[in-house]
């Protein structure tokens, strides 16, 4: 899976967490924080993530992301 | 700087009748051990011999345990093990009250924070079941602050004991966030409104800060009893509902049966664990 099919799943399972959320474009530079998603919502797409990819992410690094470029490390270091 | 005397009375001053309806006889008000047993009242004498023995308890030390709530631990150590030399501390006013109305030989407690603590003489062994909860808040663990304020809980227990000190200590777990956004909410609320200023805390955390002043001599994770132990709490609970909302209000039923099976699911589903560690003194 490369880094933009990362980013697209990434939308989708924000679209399913809630249909309303608009997401502009996306880079590896995208800051998660200026997603509009609050705490409890961006577990909820982590959680759909850890599903669609049959991962689980350990808390200690979610702890650390910051934008969609330390997700898509994220994810190939641990597929 | 963890829970304040405000924050742990919101916990613990309920009120004792409320408590006692629920928990064991001696009211301990943590995770007992269901080992070859699926009764609440043996599992608290098994959790409170267990950590007796990870403290390398004997008649002759002169024990200290921290956070001692209602006094099940002290007195257990006093009547069951023959101690002679028992000590407790508790923030909780309604507490000290109890441990005195109790007023068991060879028992002594002081209702004061344990950073503030100044006892005539050091201890020969020390437990402490489940206050650390109090020691972090939500948000100094957010800021990255956790094991600086653990380490300082572990120094004043090193500069409070003597050498060949033994350290049975309990503790619950944070071991991963819920991705589901009921579980995440019941899990916040529990934490601000059932025990505000307090977080519990991660292992790794708890084994970086007992550095360097205790070494972990073993450790037994019982995530599965403290499961069992909150839905027997729940059940007692329930079978006081009438009374319970006659006396104390709805609210503190609903809140009461919502906290504990926030708890049920918390331990089902990994969200939370326990641990029960022996500790040594560095000398
Ligand atoms: C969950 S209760 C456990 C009580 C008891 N150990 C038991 O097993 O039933 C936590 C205890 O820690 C105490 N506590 C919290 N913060 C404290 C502090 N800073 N100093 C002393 N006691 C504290 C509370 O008053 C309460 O008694």
């Amino acid at each position: 899976m490369n880094d933009q099919q990362i980013i697209a799943l990434f939308q989708e399972a924000v679209a399913e967490v809630d249909g309303n959320v608009k997401l502009g474009e996306m880079t590896a530079a995208t800051e998660l924080s200026s997603l509009g998603l609050d705490s409890v919502m961006t577990m909820e797409v982590i959680g759909v993530m850890e599903e669609k990819l049959n991962v689980r992410f350990p808390d200690e690094d979610l702890a650390t992301l910051k934008n969609m470029g330390d997700l898509t490390k994220l994810i190939h270091r641990l597929s | 700087m963890g829970s304040t005397k405000d924050e742990v009375q919101v916990s613990y001053d309920v009120s004792n009748e409320f408590f006692r309806l629920w928990l064991d006889e001696r009211m301990n008000y943590t995770c007992g051990v269901f080992e070859g047993t699926d009764n609440l009242e043996e599992a608290q004498v098994k959790k409170l011999n267990v950590i007796h023995d990870f403290a390398k308890i004997t008649p002759e030390k002169r024990v200290l345990d921290i956070g001692c709530g209602w006094g099940a631990n002290i007195e257990f150590l006093a009547m069951d093990k023959g101690v002679k030399d028992v000590n407790g501390v508790t923030l909780s006013s309604a507490q000290f009250e109890e441990i005195q109305r109790r007023n068991v030989p060879g028992v002594t407690a002081e209702c004061v924070n344990f950073f503030d603590y100044e006892p005539k003489e050091k201890f020969d062994a020390l437990t402490s079941i489940c206050m650390i909860e109090h020691v972090a808040s939500p948000e100094e663990a957010r800021n990255g602050r956790a094991v600086d304020l653990y380490r300082r809980y572990f120094k004043r227990a090193h500069e409070l004991t003597n050498p060949g000190a033994y350290f049975g200590l309990q503790t619950i777990l944070r071991n991963f966030v819920p991705r589901t956004k009921k579980d995440i909410q019941d899990i916040g609320w529990v934490t601000y409104k059932i025990f505000p200023g307090g977080i519990t805390p991660r292992m790794e955390d708890i084994v970086m800060g007992v550095n360097p002043y205790w070494e972990v001599v073993e450790v037994k994770t019982r995530r599965e009893d403290y499961g069992k132990t909150c839905w027997h709490w729940r059940d007692r609970l329930r079978k006081n509902e009438t009374l319970i909302r006659e006396k104390w209000g709805n609210e503190v039923f609903d809140d009461y049966d919502r906290y504990l099976s926030t708890c049920v699911t918390a331990f089902d589903k990994h969200y939370q664990s326990l641990a029960q560690w022996s500790l040594r003194r560095i000398d």
